[in-house]
């Protein structure tokens, strides 16, 4: 163990702080998710009562098959006669009035032993994630308001044994809020439940840890939601509904000590950590990893689509660089050669319109039509 | 106190936890999407980066109000505060009414606390800021095209 432990806050019934209490070893225990469900489902088995269907059911007329060639099932058939009854389909799972498939029986195995190793091991676990704010938020409790986490109330806590004066205590805290989500959320069971006195369903509000009961059972046990558990008898399905940890935990100045003498030395061994230090992200950034992993690799490569150097001109570009000059050198060339012919075709129209114009003039001096002859 | 590596604590609540909303397909290869609605998840999306609860350091935009109505105001986490949730989320008020100077101003609150969330932060101020300016009838609401039209 560390040989500083870090404090807690001790709060008096009006929410100011009393004092501080040294953090319990039990609240470095590994946190396994795993572990904590896997014991869960295992306990939580524990108390279920044994059903069955009536052992006879189905199984109560005398039938047998009448075997093949009379053009009917060969499945047993109820002998006899003067009844409905007689002839039809008997004992088949697939049959009216046949047995069920697998008839449940009352001697199966309904409860679950659990190596009291590992089930220590998870509530240990689970009692060091319901000191941890994120992962109590991330059970869905509303702990927005509490002034601290692990919750420790001082004082006589433990003798308050009215309801008003315990819900003014949990609401001086913060706690309250989790209690109103409770009831809040109290809701008709779906399914058959709830003609089977399972009628509501409600979520799980705080757990009220105590050592002695003064009255705190009394004051306490009426808000929704709300459970009480002594500290020597905490319990995995209480610490982790349904199976996850992070159980939003109020604990009482004298059972958040006793929690000291429960688990460590002096009690019950805390499992130990497989990792001395999970924080992974200041395991890899740090000197002595950095110092000996080769250095980041480039990214892959992109390879860009194949182009047709004759179709494409980028493609042709890149290929031979200097067929950009001897493109330019070769329009220039030819606007110039267009230039010039357009001026000589422009020269040439220009002298012959001029001769055109000259033949017509001189033609219209001439008057009539052959008078002088042909001649021009 | 007590405090978890941030690294540990999403291990731990990364499969589920009470915060996550998960949209569409049933498994991860049809198309899933989670998203996570804690306080301090900027993106409002389930990952690491984002988390709320999982980082010691964690962003987020939420409804303040000033003279004029609800206004964006930037919240951050108090690293030393963590075991203590009602003094964890520090609340940013800004005293002046102007919206604009407010979030000019978030980058140089969180220049050393988050920089990779600055955009998002950002994106997620004026998408709020254009909202309650929607709301207030100065502005017109956003269109929001659904399907393939």
């Amino acid at each position: 163990m560390a040989a500083t432990r870090p404090l807690c806050s001790v709060f008096n019934a009006d929410g100011s702080k009393a004092s501080d209490v040294p953090l319990p070893a039990v609240f470095s225990a590994p946190l396994r998710p795993d572990v904590v469900q896997f014991v869960h489902t295992q306990v939580n088995k524990n108390n279920r009562q044994a059903y069955s269907v009536n052992q006879h059911a189905g199984k109560m007329v005398s039938a047998l098959s009448w075997g093949t060639g009379r053009a009917v099932s060969r499945i047993p058939r109820v002998g006899g006669g003067g009844t409905q009854r007689s002839g039809q389909a008997a004992f088949g799972n697939m049959c009216r009035a046949g047995r069920m498939f697998a008839p449940t029986k009352t001697w199966r195995k309904w409860h679950r032993k659990t190596n009291t190793t590992q089930k220590r091991f998870a509530v240990a676990s689970s009692l060091a994630a319901s000191a941890i704010p994120a992962l109590v938020m991330a059970r869905g409790h509303s702990i927005d308001n509490v002034v601290e986490v692990p919750l420790v109330i001082g004082g006589s806590v433990e003798s308050v044994s009215k309801s008003t004066k315990a819900k003014e205590l949990l609401q001086a805290v913060g706690a309250f809020d989790d209690v109103e989500k409770c009831a809040a959320s109290k809701k008709i069971r779906s399914g058959k439940g709830k003609m089977r006195n399972r009628r509501y369903v409600m979520r799980r509000g705080p757990l009220v840890v105590y050592s002695t009961n003064d009255g705190i059972e009394q004051g306490f046990r009426n808000f929704p939601g709300v459970e009480l558990c002594n500290v020597e008898r905490l319990n995995l399905l209480q610490l982790a509904p349904g199976g996850h940890m992070g159980r939003f935990v109020v604990y009482t100045e004298s059972a958040f000590k006793a929690l000291d003498t429960i688990y460590g030395d002096a009690g019950k061994a805390i499992p130990q950590l497989a990792m001395q230090n999970a924080d992974l992200a200041r395991i890899i950034n740090s000197d002595e990893i950095q110092s000996v992993v080769n250095p980041a690799k480039a990214a892959n490569k992109k390879f860009l689509r194949k182009k047709n150097a004759v179709t494409s001109n980028k493609a042709l570009l890149k290929l031979s660089p200097y067929m950009a000059a001897a493109r330019a050198s070769e329009t220039r060339a030819q606007e110039e050669r267009k230039g010039k012919k357009a001026k000589a075709i422009k020269k040439k129209r220009g002298a012959s319109r001029q001769s055109a114009r000259e033949f017509v003039e001189k033609c219209a001096k001439q008057g009539d039509v052959c008078e002088d002859g042909f001649t021009l | 106190m007590v405090s978890a590596p941030s690294s540990l604590v999403w291990a731990c609540v990364s499969r589920h936890n009470s915060f996550q909303r998960q949209k569409n397909g049933r498994t991860k290869r049809s198309g899933k999407v989670i998203f996570s609605v804690e306080k301090g998840n900027v993106a409002n999306i389930s990952s690491f980066k984002y988390s709320g609860i999982a980082n010691e350091k964690s962003v987020d935009i939420v409804t303040g109000s000033n003279d004029k109505g609800p206004v964006p105001v930037f919240v951050k986490k108090t690293v030393s505060k963590a075991s203590k949730p009602v003094k964890a989320i520090q609340k940013n008020n800004y005293s002046t009414s102007n919206v604009r100077k407010a979030q000019a101003s978030l980058a140089s609150q969180n220049t050393y606390y988050r920089p990779d969330l600055q955009s998002k932060l950002e994106a997620k101020f004026s998408a709020l800021n254009n909202g309650y300016k929607a709301a207030k009838g100065l502005r017109k609401m956003a269109t929001c095209t659904t399907g393939r039209d």
